[in-house]
């Protein structure tokens, strides 16, 4: 059962990993945000395998026990759900505006448009 | 009363923040805002004027005592800091409102424009917050808070390249801060507790072991990310080139003392152990001379004024990693903060103001209004103190940073002090002679604001302007003189 554990952890960070990459790598925004919500996601089912006690039961209303699962990473990952809510959705407001002010929603564009404004000195 | 301190000043700020989105009125927010700002300063330097240097305050939420609930806890320096931040805050808000007002509000929905005090009090709420408490994943709370608040605020101005900045921020600011996140929950893992304290003499017990290692490392790595230390610097260096300069004012004379906040938290304990200290210092120290070299050499080669500042911030970013590694003589540390504060404050509003008033490019030049010769001698002064000139307050903090080298024999240090404040000598020359010696305005656009004023706004903006540079700079170098008579 030990190795149960690491598969988990090992799932965890290759979710972590994969939402990295997704984030660094999409070119369209929305993509991005996807692969942000991933990326945290992978965050909580590290915290919440990490809770899970050997042979620990559910903290609810104990009778005989004598081990059970922490309940404090279910709720950190509570508030962490929210402010991954929230950070996803200054991100898409965000989106929003730069659609409404280039058209695009491309990452490479965008690059390339700031760049060409800034070779031709109309900005810093 | 001074006992509940530690959760007043947090209190304080979060309630205005919600008065201010509940106002629903521009002027009614502002007085909200500004009235805040100044019972949190006041309230601070009370505190700060009964503090003994070796005091501190808790205060534990609930009455759960730690490691079980969630303690605050302030010390005389941490104190310092608080106050040093809502100063700052009152500054930003008592004196560059009408700047806030023209290069900001002026594009906003008015319906909505007292959501901007509401959002920048949350942010102060989120620095107060990360300062103050003692509980890991707290922090991490308050620093979300801090940072969405960033973002929105670094997305305003009404320029199309600013909102590129802001989420290409957002995107490397939440990698960093879910690193950070990844790092507390190692530490929980590590240690079963979350408060500061406890982990860190927890830790202590089991230095050697990879999962205190890694946990440090990812904090680091976090940090360093938030921070936009060398080479993580692109996306701040992209926000704060694209973003309001009076926005940017604020965040950059705020972040050095949060990062240090944060440092001082998440990985001091990395500094205790022979094996540990040598594998994070030999991390940070070179990471940090980088910084500090590579951007002074492109401030002094900064084609404009907002870009030299930009790089000039950065490379103060690498002091400030630098002076946390510092563990034995600490008040060297704080000393750079605040002087620091001052003057990215300083040279960010001299940015906003240079720039609003050279905006009018496509008028007639006589709406162009050059900078009144008094007002020049004082720029100078300040000038003079930015780039630690002696016998400025700076220089002798300069000297004393390498008096306190020269103790460790960290002799390639001293010499990287010592290029980079040469760099910085020579920059703010290039300063002075891009503000004093342009007759004309460039037809270049100097910032990324597409909306040009109208001739009649222009010319009662550039009186009103003026006024308020009065007022800043004064506060400045009264500051700097104060330090300098008490050095």
């Amino acid at each position: 059962m030990a190795s149960l554990g690491i598969i988990i952890y090992t799932l965890a960070m290759s979710v972590f990993a994969l939402g990295l990459l997704m984030l660094l790598l999409s070119d369209n925004l929305v993509y991005k945000i996807i692969g942000l919500a991933v990326f945290q996601s992978s965050v909580l089912l590290f915290y919440i395998a990490m809770g899970k006690a050997r042979q620990g039961l559910v903290p609810i209303a104990p009778t005989d026990l004598y081990s059970y699962s922490s309940p404090l990473p279910h709720v950190l990952m509570l508030t962490a759900i929210v402010v991954g809510f929230a950070t996803m959705s200054v991100a898409l407001a965000l989106i929003v505006q730069i659609k409404k002010a280039y058209g695009n929603i491309s990452q490479q564009e965008l690059t390339e448009h700031v760049l060409n404004k800034i070779e031709k000195k109309e900005l810093l | 009363m001074l006992l509940h301190f530690p959760i007043i000043q947090i209190l304080i700020t979060l309630l205005g923040a919600l008065l201010a989105a509940l106002s629903f009125n521009k002027r009614l927010a502002y007085i909200i805002a500004l009235v805040v700002a100044s019972a949190s300063a006041l309230l601070a330097f009370y505190v700060q004027y009964h503090m003994n240097p070796s005091q501190s305050y808790h205060y534990n939420l609930g009455q759960w005592q730690a490691p079980i609930g969630i303690e605050y806890s302030i010390s005389y320096l941490e104190q310092a800091s608080i106050l040093t931040l809502d100063l700052i805050l009152l500054f930003i808000l008592a004196f560059q409102n009408r700047l806030i007002e023209q290069t900001i509000l002026a594009h906003l929905d008015q319906n909505y424009a007292h959501i901007f005090y509401s959002i920048l009090l949350l942010a102060h709420t989120g620095y107060l917050g990360i300062i103050s408490s003692l509980d890991a994943f707290n922090i991490y709370v308050f620093l979300e808070v801090a940072s969405l608040s960033i973002y929105i605020l670094l997305a305003q101005g009404g320029g199309k390249t600013s909102l590129i900045g802001a989420f290409d921020y957002l995107i490397m600011g939440t990698i960093g801060a879910t690193l950070i996140l990844v790092s507390i929950g190692f530490f929980l893992a590590a240690t079963g507790s979350l408060n500061l304290h406890d982990i860190q003499r927890l830790a202590l017990m089991v230095p050697n072991t990879p999962i205190i290692k890694v946990a440090g490392a990812l904090s680091f790595a976090g940090i360093m990310l938030k921070a936009g230390l060398f080479p993580m610097h692109f996306a701040l260096s992209r926000a704060y080139n694209f973003a309001p300069a009076i926005i940017v004012a604020y965040i950059s004379a705020v972040s050095g003392i949060f990062i240090v906040s944060m440092l001082m938290k998440l990985t001091s304990h990395l500094l205790h152990t022979k094996l540990l200290s040598h594998l994070y210092l030999s991390m940070i120290r070179p990471l940090s001379l980088s910084a500090m070299v590579i951007f002074s050499i492109r401030a002094l080669m900064g084609s404009s004024l907002r870009k030299l500042v930009v790089h000039a911030s950065c490379a103060s970013i690498g002091y400030v990693f630098l002076l946390s590694t510092i563990s034995s003589n600490i008040i060297i540390l704080y000393r750079f903060l605040l002087f620091d504060a001052c003057n990215k404050l300083g040279l960010f509003t001299i940015v906003a103001h240079h720039e609003y008033m050279n905006r009018n490019h496509g008028h007639n030049n006589s709406n162009n209004k050059n900078i009144p010769k008094f007002l020049m001698v004082i720029i100078s002064l300040f000038l003079m103190f930015s780039a630690s000139i002696p016998p400025t307050a700076n220089f002798v903090l300069k000297l004393d940073m390498i008096s306190y080298f020269i103790t460790q024999e960290m002799y390639i240090t001293i010499a990287v002090i010592a290029i980079s404040s040469v760099f910085a000598i020579l920059y703010h020359l290039k300063i002075a002679r891009m503000l004093f010696f342009r007759n004309k305005i460039t037809p270049q656009i100097q910032t990324s604001q597409d909306i040009p004023l109208s001739p009649a706004a222009a010319d009662n903006i550039a009186i009103d302007t003026t006024s308020d540079y009065l007022y800043y700079i004064i506060i400045i170098v009264i500051t700097q003189f104060s330090m300098f008579l008490l050095w």
